[in-house]
């Protein structure tokens, strides 16, 4: 029933339904001869939502959330997940975010991923500094950051049974958030990558010709960190699908640069303070209209709210 | 199914801070339920389970405070969502439900407001992301003997009939029986047994709750044995398809409206 349904529009899935959609992913194709090279079995990767159930006989994946099928039918590496939007942000692995340093231990940097869980964990040995791959562990490589520092990381282990959520900073491209434009900070070269990270892609020219423009007033500028509900943080994220109607008119009014972490922060930095606040303001008034669930997308109210925030 | 004395009004999230929410009103009775569900939250330390999420269920009452009567309907919701929420998944935890009666018709009747706070709680948990094992839904129904005397014609397709007797024996005209589906206190008053039945998506069962009416029509089968095995058998049958058909229906179109990405 719900295979069917799936081809026109997601069909909403609720737990314990059986997910026939999977078992072609199961199976490994044992009938195809020209598999010569993919000789050992594929294996499906559940993503959050699903979950191995040898209990229910029925479905032996079973699907813990509402929401909808979300397959990746890659032969490499299938996968699978229930996408779904709860209010709260529930860690997983590989998941970007964006983190407030709390304190450092002797060996961990205790950080905050949400305000509403106990404080994550970044193991110096996770802590990567440079491309060489050295880490933090030694005292004398370890960045000395302040409390309450941005940390751009990503999730590393999580499990129900640890205390904390650990993380992990994989490459010099994460790390500590200063604004790039910011160039006496030491740090400057682990954010320099940012930019073609989570930049409003839309229109990188507009970008680049401010960059140099815009170091003489730096110091009056600090970029800013807004909360945002899940679902305006799934949209910021998908950049080129969902939240492209708001990037677009976003980005032709004003050249910005932002940091999207899963975990529901979103780190913003323009040219000028004036500029920081209006794009927070168009940001925060489209969260607050829940403009996504408009018929168009949100479109016209992101051109609407941009129009009244920036002018015309 | 899609006439209104048989849809609830459902309305999802209406509590902004929660993790889910949902108000829920019956079509005939009017009762109305707002339940709220937070979780997985720190749990105290003395409930706190080494392997399972601590549930905890808190029923508010519409007028008055808490007694007995809440603590017996907590209960009731508490075990049978045992069943559905996979309370592995998130260990030392604690998954805070709390139910407020905002209207009821009887605030003392207990099986008027069960279904009501089942279905509405298990609407809040999906919309929460609780892990759940399958979907749940309730529904009463309340078993009525004097065909002749009342006339429901206010609720169209309502109730159905149940004929009783031993098997499929024909229908004599005294021993039919009439299953009103959600009842409302005027015709729970009327009734000899009221049952609320709990089932799985699957169509497993997950709660009985039967209770013989002797106010009702009275003194005839109030003999402590209001009802015969044989009716209840397919009353059941009846409830079965009612959960596992229209109420998965229910949660499916209320669920299905809210925009996933």
């Amino acid at each position: 029933m719900t295979s069917t349904m799936s081809l026109d529009s997601p069909s909403i899935i609720l737990p314990g339904d059986p997910l026939p959609q999977l078992s072609p992913l199961l199976t490994p194709p044992s009938s195809d001869t020209s598999t010569t090279t993919d000789t050992k079995p594929r294996s499906l990767r559940l993503g959050p939502g699903l979950t191995l159930s040898p209990t229910t006989p029925s479905t032996p994946i079973l699907p813990y959330r509402y929401g909808t099928l979300n397959l990746n039918t890659h032969i490499k590496r299938p996968t699978a997940s229930i996408l779904s939007t709860p209010r709260h942000y529930h860690p997983s692995t590989n998941d970007p975010v964006l983190v407030t340093l709390l304190r450092t231990t002797a060996e961990q940097f205790i950080v905050q991923l949400t305000p509403y869980t106990p404080p994550a964990i970044i193991p110096f040995e996770n802590y990567i500094i440079n491309n060489a791959g050295t880490t933090a562990s030694a005292r004398k490589s370890r960045p000395n950051l302040p409390i309450g520092a941005t940390i751009y990381a990503r999730v590393a282990v999580v499990h129900k049974h640890l205390e904390s959520v650990e993380l992990t900073v994989p490459d010099p491209t994460f790390g500590e958030v200063i604004s790039q434009k910011n160039t006496s900070s030491s740090s400057a070269s682990s954010t320099s990558n940012q930019k073609n990270k989570k930049e409003s892609s839309s229109i990188p020219a507009a970008t680049a010709t401010t960059g140099a423009s815009s170091i003489a007033n730096r110091a009056e500028v600090t970029p800013y960190i807004l909360s945002t509900s899940q679902p305006m943080t799934k949209l910021l994220l998908a950049e080129e699908t969902l939240g492209k109607p708001l990037l677009t008119a976003m980005a032709a009014k004003i050249p910005f640069e932002m940091i999207v972490g899963k975990n529901g922060r979103v780190w913003i930095d323009a040219a000028t303070q004036k500029e920081v606040i209006k794009v927070v303001r168009c940001f925060k008034e489209f969260d607050e209209a829940e403009a996504w669930n408009d018929e168009d997308g949100g479109l016209a109210k992101g051109r609407y709210i941009v129009g009244k925030v920036c002018g015309k | 199914m899609t006439s209104s004395p048989l849809t609830p009004e459902i309305s999802l999230n209406p509590l902004p801070q929660s993790d889910g929410s949902c108000q829920y009103t019956c079509p005939t009775s009017r009762t109305t339920i707002l339940t709220s569900v937070n979780g997985p939250l720190e749990v105290r330390p003395k409930d706190e389970l080494p392997n399972h999420a601590t549930i905890e269920v808190i029923v508010k009452p519409g007028i008055g405070v808490a007694g007995v009567r809440e603590t017996r309907l907590s209960s009731l919701i508490h075990s049978t969502l045992q069943s559905l929420i996979l309370t592995n998944h998130h260990p030392r935890t604690l998954i805070q439900i709390v139910a407020q009666i905002v209207q009821a018709e009887d605030h003392t009747s207990l099986p008027l407001l069960l279904t009501p706070l089942l279905n509405c709680t298990i609407l809040s948990l999906l919309i929460a992301g609780i892990p759940m094992r399958t979907v749940g839904w309730s529904v009463h129904l309340a078993v009525l003997q004097d065909t002749k005397k009342d006339i429901k014609g206010v609720e169209g397709q309502v109730f159905k009939l149940a004929k009783t007797g031993d098997g499929d024996a024909m229908e004599t005209e005294g021993d039919e029986q009439i299953v009103v589906r959600n009842p409302n206190s005027e015709i729970l008053s009327l009734a000899k047994s009221s049952h609320t039945l709990t089932f799985s998506k699957e169509g497993d069962v997950l709660l009985i709750e039967s209770l013989e009416c002797s106010q009702g029509s009275g003194g005839e089968s109030a003999d402590g044995q209001g009802w015969d095995i044989t009716d209840f058998l397919k009353l059941a049958e009846e409830g079965k398809r009612i959960c596992c058909e229209e109420g998965v229906e229910i949660v499916r179109e209320a669920l299905g409206d809210r925009k996933v990405f």
